[in-house]
């Protein structure tokens, strides 16, 4: 990595939005499979399911942010599940896009819906938005 | 101070201990089973004593622990003097192997505790030694006619078997030859349903290669056994599916009275002043770990087996080719046989009986309980339930603490008990049982209780609670504090104060806890509960609006088909009869929450009790009873208290685990339904 080039973030896709979570928060990613419902969660939860034979809670990245229609809203196939590090939950998204190192130097707005969107951030398409496990699981917790 | 030997720095000091720890298991289950046998010691049980002394003296010389390794020659001299027939079994015997046994556990308490080359108990070896001595010379059962034997396999006999063969002749036991002639790819199978037959019939003396038969496709063996001379020969023949069997000449005689072996004066070893054993490996040592990572990644492959028969039914939905497709059913059908079994197989590496671990507190309280004068009967419940056994090894130092503390201070001595009107014998009962996301142990005596009085102001004399300080609300939680012990001396056992705060302590690393009750002059109860991190549990599965739930069957007490006609509503309840009592209904998926509100009850009823609660539940299907592994879910994850774990079935779905008590107390509650409450 060369000084400037800032820190590594997973770049994933959700409804109509772009996300970039600390990579030092995210343990791995994996297609999502079998989830289950969970009787009495609140609707952000997914259900649950088995990652490494572990039972992680599943938070629907979609609804905790509230980003609107998904690429979820067909067929239930194609989702990815973003497993983080430390916690027993993993995110629910529509895609996994790429590991970007994004700037620190690069200009960050503050976003109408919250957390950060950077400027000049690498990938195409919309602007990329900053987000901490503690925001999206806060949104599963409300 | 002698540093240990080299081999000990390859040898990791934990993965030492783990060994020595299961060594010394197998050997104190082998004496307990020797203990119960009487008059002949059991072949079995004395070779795998053997065995394990013979494992604990090479890996104590392998560490560099010479004492310790000396100890356990001697022990396995005298097994061998044992099993070899030049000393008799019998209390005595048994009392000195158990008390060597015990300075080798003390031997490596102390090398856990960081001592280099620990002390042994002064005149260890010296008594183990001085039985040997006392024992006979030569093989005690060579008196009399030696069976004969073809040349060829009397060269093979090892000085064992051919020990066991005489032994086998001298108590009138019929010796024969059982030949199998079992297939190249599959003679391991069969080979050893033989010898297990052998076994269970008699007493398997050799196994022998029995040459090149007429069937390039087929091994020979030949298996020699000590047989009852009434057995009939033919069904054993049979059974171990042997073509020929040869009754050999010599067997059979008459029994030689006991005590009839000639008493000879002094030991002599074998010809090369060493056992005749030939080590041979039963078990692997495998570290947890690598076992956890074996459960997880047969989970994972469950998952790919599913998503591959789905991806497989859209292949062959449109595929035209009909010999195609066949294959490609029957080697999905073949995979899906395989990496369940291979499932089954793994999980089964993760678990144990909590008898293991219960049978360790027998074997203390065995020992212990004439050790204090004390007649003491301890009944276990429960001991089938099968929890990790990471679990189980974290809860034996707390568990073997509370029994100690019950058997010391809480069961009276006879004399005092009879004082009291109680039979001389005390009781201590053992209940194990899961509970929800949980494993209880419920350990009672019904010894001399406690009183709270006595342990505050014990509490107050010893400077645990200063003069200021109120009584607690709870005096037996004094029990628990660092330094407290109202035994009035101090023995091997109890009374130096440290102990119940450590077991609390040890407890909370788990996440689980200790509870007292006592009533005095009645007993004392221990609880300890700590919640599950894998546990097998035995459940009923069952489909409710599409969802797998897993009902444990402890808590089902049976199923059955609603008659429509039968239900009826009583204010806001839907009712049916059961088995002459009113039964209250509930949807399981919409108590739950799942599935479409309001929908028609389905016709299938699982009948859920616990203690005085019964419901009925109605799911879509019951789709079969499965020992499933329970995860619990993290308390982080929020979700109906009824819902405790979830687990992976064999198929590869997945099924929420459903704790009956709490379902009851959900949907019945309390003073809401009469009907629910017997």
């Amino acid at each position: 990595m060369s000084p400037n080039a800032g820190s590594p973030y997973l770049v994933f896709r959700v409804g109509g939005g772009r996300f970039g979570l600390a990579v030092d928060r995210v343990q791995g990613a994996a297609r999502a499979r079998q989830i289950v419902p969970l009787p009495g969660s609140p609707p952000e939860y997914a259900g649950v399911t088995f990652v490494r034979g572990e039972p992680l809670g599943v938070l629907d990245v979609a609804r905790a942010l509230g980003c609107g229609p998904t690429e979820r809203d067909g067929e239930r196939t194609g989702q990815f599940l973003v497993i983080l590090e430390g916690e027993r939950h993993a995110l629910l998204v529509d895609r996994i896009e790429s590991v970007e190192e994004i700037s620190d130097e690069a200009g960050v707005l503050a976003s109408p819906e919250g957390g950060n969107v950077r400027e000049g951030a690498p990938g195409d398409g919309p602007a990329l938005r900053i987000v901490t496990v503690e925001e999206v699981l806060g949104g599963g917790k409300r | 101070m002698k540093r240990a030997g080299r081999g000990f720095e390859a040898l990791d000091r934990k993965d030492f201990l783990a060994e020595m720890d299961g060594l010394l298991e197998e050997s104190r289950d082998a004496v307990a089973l020797l203990g119960k046998a009487g008059g002949e010691a059991p072949a079995g049980s004395v070779n795998a004593l053997f065995r394990a002394i013979h494992s604990v003296k090479g890996l104590s010389a392998m560490a560099g622990f010479s004492r310790l390794a000396g100890l356990a020659h001697d022990l396995e001299g005298l097994l061998d003097a044992l099993r070899m027939g030049r000393i008799d079994h019998s209390t005595e015997v048994l009392e000195v192997v158990a008390a060597a046994l015990e300075a080798i556990a003390g031997a490596a308490a102390r090398i856990e505790a960081g001592e280099p080359d620990p002390q042994l108990p002064h005149g260890a070896s010296e008594r183990i030694l001085r039985t040997v001595a006392a024992g006979r010379s030569g093989d005690a059962a060579a008196a009399g006619d030696a069976p004969r034997l073809p040349p060829d396999l009397d060269r093979m006999l090892t000085d064992y078997e051919r020990h066991r063969l005489l032994e086998c002749a001298r108590r009138g036991r019929r010796l024969a030859f059982l030949t199998l002639e079992l297939p190249l790819d599959s003679f391991d199978e069969g080979l050893r349903k033989a010898m297990d037959e052998v076994s269970r019939s008699g007493e398997l003396v050799g196994t022998f290669p029995g040459g090149a038969g007429k069937d390039p496709s087929r091994m020979v063996f030949r298996l020699l056994g000590g047989f009852p001379a009434d057995l009939p020969l033919d069904g054993v023949s049979s059974r171990a599916g042997a073509s020929v069997v040869e009754v050999l000449e010599g067997g059979g005689r008459e029994p030689e009275a006991p005590g009839a072996v000639p008493e000879l004066p002094a030991f002599v070893p074998g010809r090369d002043g060493r056992p005749s054993f030939r080590p041979m490996g039963g078990t692997v040592r495998v570290p947890l770990e690598k076992l956890a990572l074996l459960v997880n990644l047969t989970g994972e492959l469950a998952f790919s087996r599913w998503a591959l028969k789905r991806s497989l039914g859209k292949v062959l939905a449109t595929a035209t080719d009909r010999a195609a497709r066949f294959e490609a059913q029957k080697a999905f059908a073949d995979l899906d046989r395989t990496v369940t079994a291979l499932g089954r197989a793994a999980l089964a590496t993760r678990f144990v009986p909590v008898e293991q671990l219960t049978a360790r507190l027998s074997r203390v309280v065995g020992s212990m309980a004439p050790s204090l004068g004390k007649e003491v009967t301890f009944d276990v419940f429960g001991g089938e339930t099968e929890i990790d056994k990471v679990l189980a090894e974290e809860l034996t130092d707390p568990l073997l603490h509370i029994v100690r503390n019950a058997l010391d201070h809480g069961i009276e001595l006879p004399a005092e008990r009879e004082a009291a009107g109680k039979p001389r014998a005390g009781r201590l009962t053992l209940v194990v049982e899961t509970r929800g996301r949980s494993v209880a142990f419920t350990l009672a005596d019904d010894g001399r209780g406690m009183e709270g009085e006595r342990l505050v102001r014990r509490a107050r004399e010893k400077g645990l609670l200063s003069p200021f300080e109120p009584d607690p609300v709870d005096p037996l939680d004094l029990v628990f504090l660092p330094g407290f012990s109202t035994a009035q001396t101090v023995s091997a056992i109890s009374g130096r104060g440290v102990g119940l705060d450590v077991v609390r302590a040890n407890l909370a690393k788990l996440k689980g806890d200790v509870r007292v009750t006592s009533t005095p002059g009645k007993g004392t109860t221990f609880e300890v509960q700590v919640p599950m991190t894998l546990v097998l549990v035995e459940s009923l599965l069952v489909r409710a609006e599409g969802f797998f739930l897993a009902l444990p069957t402890s808590g089902v007490r049976r199923a059955f088909r609603a008659d429509p006609a039968r239900v009826e509503r009583r204010g806001e309840s839907l009712v049916t009869e059961d088995e002459g009592e009113p039964l209250p209904l509930f949807s399981l998926a919409a108590h739950l929450g799942l599935g479409s509100p309001g929908k028609a009850l389905d016709e299938t009823v699982v009948v859920v009790e616990q203690g005085p609660l019964r419901a009925g539940f109605t799911v879509s299907s019951i789709e079969g009873m499965e020992d499933v592994i329970v995860k619990p879910l993290a308390d982080v994850i929020p979700r109906s208290r009824e819902v405790t774990g979830a687990a992976e079935l064999p198929g590869g779905s997945l099924a929420l685990t459903i704790d009956a008590g709490l379902l009851l107390s959900s949907a019945l509650p309390r003073g809401a339904f009469a009907g629910g409450v017997r």
